[in-house]
């Protein structure tokens, strides 16, 4: 279980990422900036234990088997309409083109785009933790 | 009335008997002096010329240079006799004349009736000088009116009516004549209808079937232009089956309607044409919608309505290529399009699989020159393997895009050697083991042989490229990692593309126990980007069966089971095989095993 209350002070953030090598080294990254980082490999696991409160900041890969980021973000934000999520993809398409129609309403700093540097990542994501 | 028997005077007499009436022509014919008219129906060529004594008679009139002008009426059967006659004199042809007369300059002879070639019961004559020149006139009317004999010999033999240019008021002679020349046409029928209601009254009254009939009855060939419409698609489709199991005989084809276009034209043989004009073409039977008409059977007007009709139906033809090629441009379009968009496809799916490994690498270098004195052995250890994964994966996708670049460019080639297939499969599937040996899966490859030693002739690097491929795609859907994977060789027998006789193959099967194939992408499996993996970009099945078949085998692949959870795939495919004695010795092709 994860504690719900955060007594490290330290920011939460979940990395949802089918990609094992990618979200190891996700999580090592961020943990370096001083991020507390929990991940999964598997959207659906990922939905099944995410739960209101415990996390500052959702970072999701969208092309992944069985339910894409998109789908988590729906079913997400069915439970929590609060919680930040930002998408980290290598996918043209899905960053260029549904970012405009799908994701119109969305920011469009909660697209960043693999594969980013590891300081270049830890601006982006303290900015949308910041905002 | 009978006055006495006087060359001045006067006399009308009614002759009865053959002698007497015989002798009372031939003395008629004898005293002629300047002119012989003679007006006579279709009987008397055969009366004149068939009877000894008035032919000999006849022929003595011109001998004495005296001017003879016949008129009657010529036909089949009397052509013979009218032919004779036209070496006396000019001979005339006048169609239905029933009078029977001749006139000399001072006599006159008449009969009511003639007989053929028999002469005659009774005769009347006159010398009175009045009727005399009434009955002139008469000749001189029928005259007139009658056609030169050449004219109707020619029509006769040759079967062509006179020239005519008629114009008909009567829309129901129209209607008459119309279904006369269709009924009548010998060789080819060629018709224009105005306007889709031009088509539907005249099929109504008859003529469409009139048409079938005589194209059916009498081999005639048909063509119709006309205007394109919902209200005589039925009909045309109709006509057209019908016609396809007959002769094959008519022929539709469609034309613009043009404000311009206001008669029915119907051509028969070239030969005849008819012009119906069409006056109101809101009326729903032909004899109210009609307005006048033009029958011709000139030569010169009828082939040039001929003409206008063939640039017309040429004009036709020209249209549906335009169409024709037309459609294929749109068909060519849609293929460009659909070639686009897989283009477009693919740079997604390689953009996504080039970005992604290269993720892996920046952040552990990253991590790594941040880190540095830091990190422990095993980190740094597990850092260099993601590295280098990641970087395998690179070079396994740019080799990837690399051969389809070929394959589409047609710049793909084979470097064939004979080896040992065996030898070839136990190293891969070494270093396959080797490979998983590493991992945390539990998956078992078991490689079974026949024989000892198959040969084949065969790109040994691109053969080890099929068997990477299938066994990667095996391992990749061996859920969690746990199953195992059989490989068999084996010779079978198969039809070589000479069916003379059969071809050996060595087929090579992959069989896993992974999540099967979802049914959906199996016909596409071996295309471009059908993968529906997350993982790869769908070009290693194409890469694979391009090399498969340039070597001139089959790759396919089975699903085990229905259940495609537990069953797993086979991958199989064909090499052809060589006979082992022929091209490699049975102790070199040991030797080689044994290394």
């Amino acid at each position: 279980m994860i504690a719900k209350e955060n007594n490290s002070g330290k920011k939460r953030v979940l990395v949802v990422d089918d990609e094992p090598d990618i979200s190891l080294i996700l999580k090592m990254v961020l943990e370096d900036s001083g991020l507390e980082v929990h991940s999964f490999e598997d959207p659906i696991s990922a939905l099944n234990s995410f739960e209101v409160g415990l996390y500052d900041l959702l970072i999701l890969d969208i092309k992944m088997p069985e339910m894409d980021g998109f789908e988590l973000y729906h079913e997400i934000r069915k439970k929590d309409n609060k919680v930040k999520i930002c998408f980290l993809t290598a996918s043209e398409m899905y960053y260029k083109k549904l970012r405009n129609e799908e994701f119109c309403s969305l920011n469009k700093d909660m697209f960043i785009q693999k594969p980013i540097e590891n300081e270049e990542l830890i601006k982006e994501i303290n900015k949308i933790l910041s905002s | 009335l009978t006055t006495p028997s006087n060359t001045q005077a006067e006399r009308t007499e009614v002759l009865y008997g053959v002698d007497n009436t015989t002798n009372e022509i031939l003395n008629f014919l004898s005293s002629a002096k300047t002119q012989m008219d003679i007006c006579a129906d279709y009987t008397w060529p055969s009366v004149a010329i068939g009877v000894d004594v008035f032919k000999k008679a006849l022929f003595n009139i011109k001998d004495r240079g005296i001017k003879a002008r016949f008129v009657t009426d010529i036909t089949k059967n009397n052509l013979e006799y009218c032919k004779e006659a036209m070496k006396i004199g000019e001979l005339r042809h006048l169609v239905g004349i029933k009078g029977n007369f001749a006139l000399s300059e001072k006599e006159y002879m008449a009969s009511a009736t003639l007989q053929e070639a028999t002469p005659l019961q009774q005769v009347i004559y006159s010398n009175v000088k009045e009727f005399l020149e009434q009955q002139q006139y008469v000749f001189d009317t029928f005259w007139n009116k009658s056609i030169p004999a050449e004219h109707k010999i020619k029509e006769l033999e040759e079967g062509l009516a006179p020239d005519k240019i008629e114009v008909i008021q009567n829309s129901s002679r129209s209607q008459a004549l119309y279904f006369n020349i269709v009924k009548s046409a010998k060789e080819e029928i060629l018709l224009i209808f105005p306007t889709p209601n031009a088509f539907i009254r005249q099929e109504n009254m008859g003529v469409i079937r009139a048409i079938i009939e005589t194209a059916e009855k009498t081999n005639v060939k048909v063509r119709i232009l006309m205007p394109a419409h919902d209200l005589t698609e039925n009909s045309v489709q109709t006509l057209r089956r019908r016609d396809q199991y007959r002769h094959g005989n008519i022929d539709i084809r469609y034309i613009e309607v043009t404000s311009g276009t206001k008669a029915t034209i119907l051509l028969a043989d070239r030969k005849v044409s008819l012009v119906m004009e069409l006056k109101d073409d809101s009326k729903t039977t032909f004899n109210q919608a009609i307005g006048l008409s033009t029958f011709s059977n000139s030569v010169p007007g009828v082939l040039s309505y001929v003409s206008i009709f063939e640039s017309l139906w040429k004009q036709t033809e020209l249209y549906e290529k335009v169409k024709e090629s037309n459609k294929r441009l749109e068909e060519a379009n849609e293929q460009l399009k659909v070639h686009d968009k897989m283009q477009k496809e693919f740079i997604n799916i390689a953009a996504h699989e080039l970005r992604t490994p290269i993720q892996p690498i920046i952040s552990t270098v990253g991590i790594i020159r941040s880190r540095k004195a830091s990190m422990k052995e095993h980190q740094l250890d597990d850092s260099l393997d993601m590295i280098t994964r990641s970087a395998e994966r690179l070079k396994q996708l740019s080799s990837d895009i690399l051969d389809v670049t070929k394959i589409e460019s047609q710049l793909f080639e084979l470097n064939k050697e004979k080896f040992n297939l065996n030898d070839l499969l136990s190293k891969t599937v070494e270093d396959y083991k080797n490979q998983i040996a590493k991992t945390n899966m539990n998956i078992k490859l078991a490689l079974r042989f026949t024989e000892n030693t198959i040969v084949v002739e065969a790109d040994r690097n691109r053969i080890t490229q099929v068997i990477s491929n299938l066994l990667r795609n095996a391992i990749k859907f061996t859920k969690k990692g746990d199953g195992t994977i059989s490989i068999e060789v084996q010779k079978i027998e198969g039809e070589g593309e000479e069916s003379m006789y059969t071809q050996r193959f060595v087929m090579v099967s992959i069989k896993d126990t992974g999540s099967g194939i979802d049914p959906d992408i199996l016909p596409r499996l071996f295309e471009k980007f059908a993968s529906k993996s997350f993982q790869g970009t769908g070009l290693g099945l194409f890469i694979s069966r391009t090399i498969v078949e340039a070597h001139g085998g089959k790759i396919w692949l089975e699903n085990n089971d229905d259940n495609l959870q537990t069953a797993g795939t086979t991958f199989s495919f064909t090499l052809p095989a060589i006979s082992n004695q022929k091209n490699i010795s049975q102790q070199q092709a040991t030797e080689v095993l044994d290394k």
